[in-house]
């Protein structure tokens, strides 16, 4: 099972690799395109104009950039609303490589009542003169500085009361509303946070939609589980991670810098399991009791003790909560030394070997982690699940050794994400984490590897009752690993892709650049594309079809299992042609005369397998006039008549047969059928009979009659 | 069409065909003594048929029926003759001595004989050009077969596609239908 496995997610890799080529000629497009907004509007290839317009009000100016603004793949410009002159408006031109969070924008769209940053309008925009189209995204442009836009940087610590009053309420206030409509921000960070001291030191939270949920945000302000995951692996989380990154922002502030500067994400994640987040931020420094409590309650290590709105709300309203203390993972008996180190309880173990991969695989092997566990952790139940988990990778042997290893990882530390040779991924990202990663072979193959491998599942079956928040089904797994076990056309990586992240733009080479979310949008680019020049291949890659399937709900199953026979070619057309036809009919637009002439010799072949001249004749007629209409539910119509075909089928099968029964009858005539020796003496035995009996006959009568008369 | 030889002998006579003999020599026997007189008369007349009956080996002696029918018609001026006369030895002798009936026998017995050698190559002459003609039909129906279904109708790269299954749409069904039925048509 181990080694089927293996072999699914080693193939996988190995298919992902053409398509990382593709990505690598897309993320060099796409740097040279990044150099381009760098540069402004200046060179070829880059913007056509100064401006670009979005709807009717909105102007966005390409000759002002606003480099603080920027995300990793989204550049920021400045921009204006005719509506609202005087407010200043920013926009964020986004790429294909890390989509931003398009699903949140309508839920936090004209919300300009919170302090943050929110998104006023979105649409793509034409780029330039060759087609390119980016998603841009106009927002607030907020105003004053970033709190720091060094991270590492001291800073004057804050006072109290100005925290409370221009920091924890409004932010409260800020994530309460990103709460209530099912939204988290996962971008708080020192350099998103902007502070106007010239308008009374207003804080407000940056932009949380230009860069994929959690990338962002540094180490620092995640969690535990959230800093030991990658950070395409953290996700959207939940309002808890907010909160939590609310702590960490407040610890920073009252202590004036970043007390981990520098540090790295492991190290980070290490002195939280070790000492606790409130005391590895916090260290000696004394604070008020007051403030204590908001910091311990955001702080706190377990999910379900975390404060929550309701807390802080009140702790805002002026009631007195107890501070939470500290929950420490429990302490061994004895310490287990790895790398020379002791290691008092099993999640700093889990994250020290997550961390030293090779010498955990290692010491997975001697066997010693069993009898420590077995001999030292206090929880018997947790004891027991991680020496069954050792047992169990024992067996599968040398194949799915890191798997057995990411096994026991989770055994050993079950809130933490699934890790796998270096790479930590929280479950609710896996999706959203093989997106980020499918330009990237080794972390791509890494999740297509957990994915195959049920690591999601392993994960959930070793989490205490309750302890998933939120809880996971395990279904959309299964559902991944059963489309990655797959490589046919509308299956494989990319349905998965396309599937479970609605955000992710069509990234086919035949659309890329035009940023196309959506089935209308993806025909159009594709008439685009046809237009300048009609490639060799059919319009139906990996990418296009999987986009079409995970996006258009009315496609049924059997279509795409024929699409899939590309063995076939006559049924792998039909299909795809009738994907297609389906997409336009839904989805329009209704006139796609570039497309019809780019589908025409796949057309043309499916007629061609029909056998009536008479029919093909009528049907390239009709098919013609349809290419004409640059209707695509035409052509279909034209080339795949179900009756048509079965009456050609039937014609052909009797033509066949009467052909079949004239060969037999010359071949009998020409090897002497009618003229053969026993023939003829047949033949002669019958007429010489026959005329012999005649005669006979006249001669009798002719005798009666003389003898009568 | 059955491809009989000709040459091939007749069946062999087994057991049964004894006691058909013995019945027939049981049956003639009264018949040739009541009718000695015609018998005397029939037997050198068709004498032609006896040779022909000899050397027939044919299944159902077609030679033998060809001869005898025609030579049995010639016989009959010779032996009406005999009964108009009294049916008695002399008569029979006298009408033995009759060139005219022994001539009408025996050029009917010849006409016999001659179609029954001429027939062959008059139908081997008829039966080709018939063959020469039906190969002609044959073959302009098989151009026009393939003409209209092409090549593959042959059989040799005959590819038959899918079975069609699902049900039956006219033309003027909608788009919506249409795709339907194609779909539907897409699941064999």
């Amino acid at each position: 099972m181990a080694e089927q496995a293996d072999a699914q997610a080693q193939e996988q890799g190995q298919a992902g690799q053409q398509q990382g080529q593709q990505g690598q000629q897309r993320r060099q497009q796409g740097q040279g395109r990044q150099q381009q907004q760098s540069a402004g509007n200046t060179g070829r290839g880059g913007p056509h104009s100064h401006q670009l317009a979005l709807g009717k009000n909105i102007r966005i100016d390409l000759t002002q950039r606003l480099p603080r603004l920027d995300r990793p793949n989204a550049a920021a410009y400045a921009a204006s609303d005719a509506r609202q002159p005087g407010e200043p408006r920013y926009a964020l031109i986004c790429d294909e490589e890390a989509p931003p969070r398009l699903s949140v924008l309508p839920a936090l769209s004209r919300l300009e009542t919170i302090p943050c940053v929110v998104p006023m309008d979105w649409d793509r925009v034409l780029w330039d003169d060759q087609g390119t189209r980016r998603l841009a995204i106009i927002q607030q442009q907020p105003s004053g500085a970033p709190i720091s836009s060094d991270p590492t940087a001291r800073m004057e610590p804050m006072r109290e009361d100005r925290l409370v009053e221009k920091v924890i309420r409004p932010f409260y206030y800020a994530l309460n509303e990103l709460s209530s409509r099912m939204v988290t921000h996962r971008a708080i960070t020192l350099d998103n946070i902007f502070v106007n001291e010239a308008a009374g030191g207003e804080y407000v939270l940056g932009d949380c939609v230009g860069a994929p949920a959690g990338t962002i945000q540094p180490a620092i302000f995640e969690t535990i589980s959230g800093a030991q995951a990658d950070p395409i692996g953290r996700g959207p989380g939940g309002t808890s991670d907010d909160l939590y990154a609310l702590g960490v922002l407040i610890a920073i502030l009252v202590r004036g810098g970043d007390p981990m500067a520098g540090w790295s994400d492991s190290a980070i994640a290490a002195a939280k399991i070790e000492k606790g987040s409130y005391a590895a931020l916090m260290g000696r420094q004394r604070i008020s009791l007051k403030l204590m409590e908001p910091l311990r309650g955001l702080l706190c290590d377990e999910v379900q003790e975390r404060w929550k709105l309701d807390d802080l709300e009140m702790w805002l309203n002026g009631r007195q909560l107890s501070p939470k203390q500290a929950s420490l993972p429990p302490k061994a008996r004895r310490a287990f030394e790895f790398k020379g180190e002791g290691y008092w309880n099993a999640k700093s173990l889990a994250h020290a070997m997550a961390n030293n991969w090779r010498d955990a695989m290692s010491v997975l092997s001697g066997g010693e982690i069993e009898h420590w566990a077995g001999r030292s952790l206090p929880d018997q139940k947790h004891a027991s699940r991680i020496v069954n988990a050792v047992m169990s990778s024992q067996q599968t042997g040398a194949a799915g050794g890191d798997r057995a290893l990411a096994r026991v990882l989770i055994a050993l530390d079950p809130a933490a994400p699934i890790r796998l040779r270096g790479l930590g991924v929280k479950i609710e990202s896996i999706p959203y984490a093989l997106c980020l990663a499918y330009n990237n072979d080794r972390n791509r193959q890494r999740i297509v590897e957990m994915i195959v491998g049920r690591l999601p599942g392993h994960w959930l079956d070793m989490q205490p009752d309750g302890a998933a928040d939120p809880p996971q089904p395990l279904a959309p797994f299964d559902r991944m690993s059963f489309y990655l076990e797959r490589r046919s056309l509308g299956q494989g990586i990319e349905r998965c892709l396309y599937q479970f992240n609605p955000d992710m733009p069509c990234i086919s080479p035949f659309v890329y650049g035009q940023y196309v979310m959506t089935l209308e949008q993806l025909m159009a680019s594709l008439e685009r594309t046809a237009e300048k020049r009609i490639p060799d291949s059919p319009p139906w890659d990996h990418h296009v079809t999987a986009f079409i399937a995970a996006r258009l709900d009315r496609l049924p199953d059997k279509v795409l299992q024929a699409i899939a026979k590309v063995d076939d070619p006559l049924t792998h057309h039909r299909a795809a042609l009738h994907m297609l036809a389906r997409v336009q009919r839904y989805y329009g637009p209704k006139n796609l005369p570039n497309m019809c002439e780019w589908v025409r010799p796949m057309a043309e072949k499916i007629i061609d397998s029909m056998h009536n001249r008479r029919t093909k004749e009528r049907l390239h007629k009709m098919l013609s006039h349809a290419v004409e209409t640059g209707s695509l539910v035409e052509v279909l119509a034209a080339v795949d008549d179900p009756e048509a075909r079965r009456e050609d089928k039937d014609g052909f099968e009797r033509a066949r047969q009467e052909y079949a029964q004239n060969l037999r009858e010359m071949t009998w005539l020409e090897s002497g059928g009618l003229t053969s020796d026993a023939h003829i003496a047949r033949q002669t035995r019958n007429w010489a009979t026959t005329i012999s009996a005649l005669l006979s006959g006249i001669v009798v009568m002719l005798t009666t009659v003389f003898y009568l008369s | 069409m059955s491809e009989t030889d000709d040459s091939e002998p007749a069946p062999s006579r087994g057991g049964s065909s004894i006691w058909t003999r013995l019945a027939l020599v049981v049956f003639l026997l009264p018949v040739v003594v009541v009718l000695f007189p015609t018998t005397v008369v029939l037997l050198p007349m068709m004498l032609p048929t006896i040779v022909a009956f000899t050397i027939d080996r044919a299944e159902g002696r077609p030679f033998t029926i060809t001869v005898g029918l025609l030579n049995g018609a010639g016989t009959l001026p010779a032996v009406l003759g005999v009964w108009a006369e009294g049916h008695n030895l002399a008569v029979a002798q006298s009408a033995l001595s009759e060139v005219l009936f022994w001539f009408i026998a025996y050029l009917c017995a010849a006409i016999g004989w001659t179609i029954y050698m001429v027939l062959p190559p008059i139908l081997r002459q008829y039966y080709g050009s018939i063959t020469d003609s039906r190969v002609d039909a044959l073959r302009k129906e098989q151009d026009k077969l393939i003409e209209e279904w092409g090549e593959d109708v042959t059989g040799a790269a005959a590819v038959s596609d899918q079975a069609a299954r699902g049900r039956s749409q006219g033309k003027k069904q909608d788009a919506q239908s249409r795709m339907d039925a194609a779909a539907t048509d897409l699941s064999d």
